[in-house]
């Protein structure tokens, strides 16, 4: 937990007064702040100095964020933070795919960047040494760790307390990530009842988990609402 | 004027020598009855009597002679048996040649004198001898033969006496006796099976004494098959038979009885001098030889001479006939000039007619114009009644009318004023066509010609208003195939029919149906191969209709060439305005997303900054006020964030269409809203008529439409009233509706709420940034559904429709799909 106080972030964005308030931000949390203004800059920060995150725009000068973070993934694997305008599914999708950990979207909330930045290290550092010993009672599905033994669920290493039925709707959908589960299947095995018209219990239900696991239940990174056909756990 | 002017006096100058033609000729007539009337002539009277008095005269002495005085002996007695003295004597009282007492009763011919003897028996008017009576005037037959010589007129051509076969000897009497035959004499049966010759009452043998049994006499003939049979002037029998090749054949007895075929003399074999009526060649065998019989002589001589006071009075008739004629040839010869001066006149009116001197041409005037029918008619009948009115029968049945109901003194005129008339209606016609010839309008005008062109416009009318109504011409300048199609459908038509028309009319019913077979056969066969060149050209149009602008190439006989080159045409533009407004498209889309990327950066900015400001220190109006600027800040974020996603939907771009269900996306959204709902006091409620409604829609654009619409319910309505939600089916449609009650009155249309940024509360000062609507209606329309906005009183009403998707399409595909994301 100590170690994320005084991780080194770098943050790198061509416009000055972005990097200057997300510096003040992140100051704040206690994390020593590098800045960059552009791509090449930012690859030069990396060898100079040790650097737990990387927040990067994607827009930039002389090297755009998406081509210098392929060149920082070849040598460090430190959780990278994409932070761009481009809102469409397509660049996230693309951020993503070419390393990124995260992408968050301008203009950002401050709160959910600083949630963001302390999740990621959190993976990244608390959670490093725990990677290498999976156990078989576990189900690991990015940031979200279920000990199915303690009948537990930590979300980026930190506990979530589940109803039972909360519970039971996690398991299902992290044991199956990837598939789409209708609400009357989840009901059906959930509740071991006959379903009819389950539709809002389960979507209530749905909700209320993704409050707690997730850090912009808006914009759920883990739990996701198949619209006009289910839900599922995004396969990380 | 002038010419006019001589034109009309040529024509009356050619009518009144028509009527002097016409007068000289009547006068003519009345001169010399005997022109038109045989009877009127005394001379002419007198003339037939006498010849038909010698020719009776003839014909009784001739049968005297050949009857009774050859039977007599040197005392003025029949010879012969008492049987045939009395047979011949019965027969000279039947014709009347010998009176009950046994005298000979030649008759009262007062004007003549004549003689009649058989070697040495004679008889004479005057009991003088032959060289008495005779003169030159005399008609004589001496030796049985005629003597031509005479001009007096004597009928003999009927008295004949011959030899025939087996060496009988005929004799026939003349035309002016009561039987042609009654004893047939010097009958020779020798090798004579039967004879028969016409109805001859006795047949004495070559002895003058011994009568032909009656079975050698074999009546109603030998000859079943014969067509008819005769004798010649020589006494030579012939008969005419229908052989078995169906040819006519005549036979010929030259008095041998060996008949020979013949024919009359009338080739060139022989010259004309060489050869007589009578003359036959014998064909028989192939070989044309020249029959020649001798003719027998008789010792008959008969001689009539016209006594002397007779003869003058014959003479001087003679002569008066001849001075009339000759008179009546001097007075037609008189006519001839004016008829020639007709003609002339009439040949100048044919050439002068219809020239106007002042247009210097042709000009049809108004007679010119009547039908020419009437005219034709005229020139044909004019002179028949010209020509008729002078012949001598016409004459003389207008002289008995005349004579009868006037006075023949008119008649002269009358043939004048008709002849002359007749003249100028033949001369008017004559006049009146040749000017029509001139001016080419001799068919045009007459009735016939009329009645056709008024047809043939008629029908040239009608077909160019129908031509004209279809637009046919033009329609057909390009459209090959249908021109092709009319003038094959009229060849065929025009062709079968008068070919088959021909072949049925040749009575080849076979031909015609094979003719009509061949001609159907290709007729479709074409119509067949222009057809699969229009399936072509309606695939390209579905083609087109589908999305693929390429060019086709077809040849250029093609039927459909033209319309191809039409379509290629069309594709070439729709191809441009797409590939421009697909340019376009993207543009505006490039440019949406800059001006939102641009208004992103200083947004964030300012939201960042005004959050570390929050964190700061401050009075608490300041708080107040960053809190605000904070709130603003997020509408903001919100509201560049919709103007980009109403932007995409517009464009249709980034829409992922899926089978969704309709009935499940409800309820995840009321789930996903049942804080907000709680929140706003208002109670929702939904009827879901359908369990499931599937449908293809990209889920995430559809739950904003949902959502934005509850949301609206939400925000709008009134106080303490509830939100009615439903989805049911509607058509094939999946229909999902949201009404409630509105907090304010709402004074615009369905229309104007959907417009962007406008809101129902004019003020703007609650939330919501007026897209909601337009947000809902765009995202709906982008996945093939339709909006409706339904205003009714304070009652706002919101309608989505979707197209169902059929049902069987598996529950587990649509998973599948997603499953996959």
């Amino acid at each position: 937990m100590d170690r994320t106080e005084n991780a080194s972030i770098l943050v790198v964005d061509d416009d000055h007064d972005i990097v200057n308030a997300i510096a003040m931000l992140l100051e704040k949390e206690g994390y020593r702040i590098y800045k960059a203004y552009n791509g090449l800059e930012a690859l030069d920060a990396v060898t100079m100095y040790d650097i737990q995150l990387i927040l990067i725009d994607v827009m930039m000068p002389k090297l755009d964020g998406l081509s210098a973070m392929m060149r920082i993934r070849e040598k460090k694997n430190i959780p990278i933070i994409v932070l761009s305008a481009k809102s469409e599914d397509s660049d996230k999708i693309l951020g993503l795919s070419m390393g990124a950990d995260d992408y968050i979207t301008k203009p950002y909330n401050p709160a959910e960047l600083a949630a963001r930045v302390r999740a990621s290290l959190r993976r990244y550092l608390s959670l490093g040494a725990a990677d290498s010993a999976v156990r078989s009672d576990t189900v690991k599905v990015g940031g979200l760790v279920l000990d199915k033994a303690a009948r537990q669920l930590y979300a980026d290493g930190e506990p979530v307390r589940l109803t039972a039925t909360e519970y039971k709707i996690t398991e299902l959908l992290m044991e199956n990530a990837g598939r789409v589960f209708s609400a009357e299947e989840i009901y059906s095995r959930v509740w071991n009842e006959d379903s009819f018209s389950v539709e809002n219990t389960v979507m209530v239900h749905i909700r209320h988990i993704r409050e707690k696991i997730e850090i912009n239940p808006g914009d759920p990174r883990y739990l996701k609402v198949v619209w006009g056909i289910g839900y599922k756990i995004e396969k990380l | 004027m002038r010419r006019k002017g001589i034109r009309i006096a040529a024509f009356l100058a050619a009518c009144t020598l028509a009527g002097i033609c016409g007068y000289n000729v009547c006068a003519l007539y009345l001169d010399h009855p005997s022109m038109y009337d045989y009877n009127a002539n005394e001379n002419s009277k007198l003339m037939t009597e006498t010849a038909h008095e010698a020719g009776e005269l003839e014909a009784r002495l001739w049968t005297v002679g050949v009857m009774y005085l050859r039977n007599l002996d040197k005392n003025g007695k029949l010879t012969g048996t008492k049987e045939f003295r009395q047979h011949t004597e019965e027969e000279m009282q039947r014709l009347g040649l010998m009176d009950s007492g046994g005298n000979i009763t030649i008759g009262d011919y007062s004007n003549f004198d004549y003689y009649v003897s058989w070697d040495g028996n004679e008889i004479s008017s005057t009991g003088k001898s032959l060289d008495a009576i005779k003169t030159t005037d005399s008609f004589i037959i001496e030796n049985g033969e005629h003597d031509f010589t005479s001009d007096l007129p004597v009928s003999v051509a009927s008295i004949e006496a011959y030899d025939a076969s087996y060496g009988a000897h005929i004799y026939v009497f003349g035309g002016h006796m009561p039987c042609r035959r009654s004893i047939v004499y010097d009958f020779d049966t020798t090798g004579l099976p039967s004879w028969y010759v016409d109805d001859a009452k006795y047949y004495y043998k070559t002895d003058g004494t011994t009568l032909v049994p009656d079975d050698y006499v074999k009546r109603n003939g030998d000859y079943d098959s014969d067509l008819g049979s005769w004798y010649d002037s020589e006494g030579r029998y012939h008969y005419t038979y229908v052989g078995q090749n169906g040819s006519l054949y005549e036979m010929m007895d030259p008095g041998n009885g060996d008949y020979v075929e013949v024919q009359r003399a009338t080739d060139s074999s022989k010259t004309s001098s060489q050869v007589d009526i009578y003359d036959y060649y014998s064909v028989t065998e192939n070989n044309r030889k020249f029959v020649n019989t001798p003719v027998n002589t008789y010792p008959l001589t008969v001689c009539i001479t016209p006594k002397a006071e007779f003869a003058d009075t014959l003479e001087s008739l003679r002569k008066t006939e001849k001075t009339e004629e000759e008179n009546i040839v001097h007075r037609l010869v008189e006519t001839l000039p004016f008829a020639a001066g007709f003609v002339i006149l009439a040949l100048y009116l044919m050439w002068a007619s219809g020239y106007n001197r002042k247009e210097k041409k042709y000009v049809p005037g108004e007679a010119d114009k009547l039908f020419a029918e009437l005219p034709l008619l005229l020139l044909i009948a004019a002179p028949v009644g010209i020509i008729g009115l002078i012949t001598p029968d016409v004459f003389k049945e207008l002289y008995k009318f005349f004579v009868q109901y006037y006075k023949s003194g008119y008649m002269p005129a009358f043939y004048a004023a008709a002849e002359s008339i007749m003249a100028g209606v033949f001369l008017v016609s004559l006049m009146t066509l040749m000017t029509r010839l001139k001016c080419r309008t001799l068919l045009k005008t007459t009735l016939c010609g009329r009645i056709a062109g008024a047809l043939w416009n008629r029908t040239k009318n009608v077909c160019t208003k129908a031509a004209n109504r279809l637009a046919l011409r033009e329609q057909l300048r390009d459209d090959r195939m249908s021109r092709r199609f009319i003038i094959r459908s009229a060849a065929a038509t025009v062709f079968g029919l008068f070919f088959c028309g021909m072949l049925l009319a040749m009575n080849s019913l076979p031909g015609a149906l094979i003719l009509a077979v061949i001609i159907i056969g290709a007729y479709v066969y074409f119509n067949l191969r222009d057809l699969s060149a229009y399936t072509e050209l309606s695939s390209h149009i579905t083609a087109m209709n589908g999305g693929d602008y390429s060019r086709r190439e077809v040849p250029v006989t093609s039927p459909v060439y033209g319309q191809t080159e039409k379509l290629n045409s069309i594709s070439d533009g729709l191809q441009t305005a797409v590939e421009k407004q697909l340019k376009s498209e993207r543009m505006k889309i490039d440019l949406v997303t800059n001006v939102s990327h641009d208004l992103k950066t200083p947004l964030t900015s300012i939201i960042s900054y005004i959050d570390l400001l929050a964190q700061e220190d401050l009075k608490p109006e300041a708080r107040d006020f960053v809190t605000i600027i904070q709130q603003k800040a997020e509408r903001l974020r919100t509201m560049v964030s919709d103007v980009f996603d109403l932007a995409k939907a517009t464009s249709r771009t980034d829409m992922a269409l899926e089978r969704i269900d309709a009935v499940i996306l409800t309820g995840q959204v009321l789930g996903d809203m049942e804080d907000r709902i709680k929140s706003s006091g208002r109670e929702v409620r939904s009827s879901l008529e359908l369990t499931s409604a599937p449908v293809n829609a990209d889920g995430k654009k559809l739950y904003r439409v949902f959502q934005n619409l509850i949301d609206n319910a939400l925000k709008y309505s009134l106080e303490g009233t509830r939100v009615w939600l439903a989805l049911k089916e509607q058509a094939g449609y999946a229909v999902f509706t949201v009404k409630n009650t509105a907090s304010y009155e709402m004074n615009f249309t369905p229309e104007e709420i959907t417009e962007r940024f406008v809101r129902g509360d004019e003020s703007r000062t609650s939330e919501g940034n007026g897209l909601g609507l337009s947000i809902a209606k765009s995202f709906t329309e982008a996945c093939g559904g339709k909006f409706r906005v339904i205003i009714d009183g304070d009652m706002f009403g919101a309608e989505v429709s979707l197209p169902l998707l059929e049902e069987q399409a598996s529950a587990e595909e649509a998973v599948s799909v997603n499953g996959e994301e």
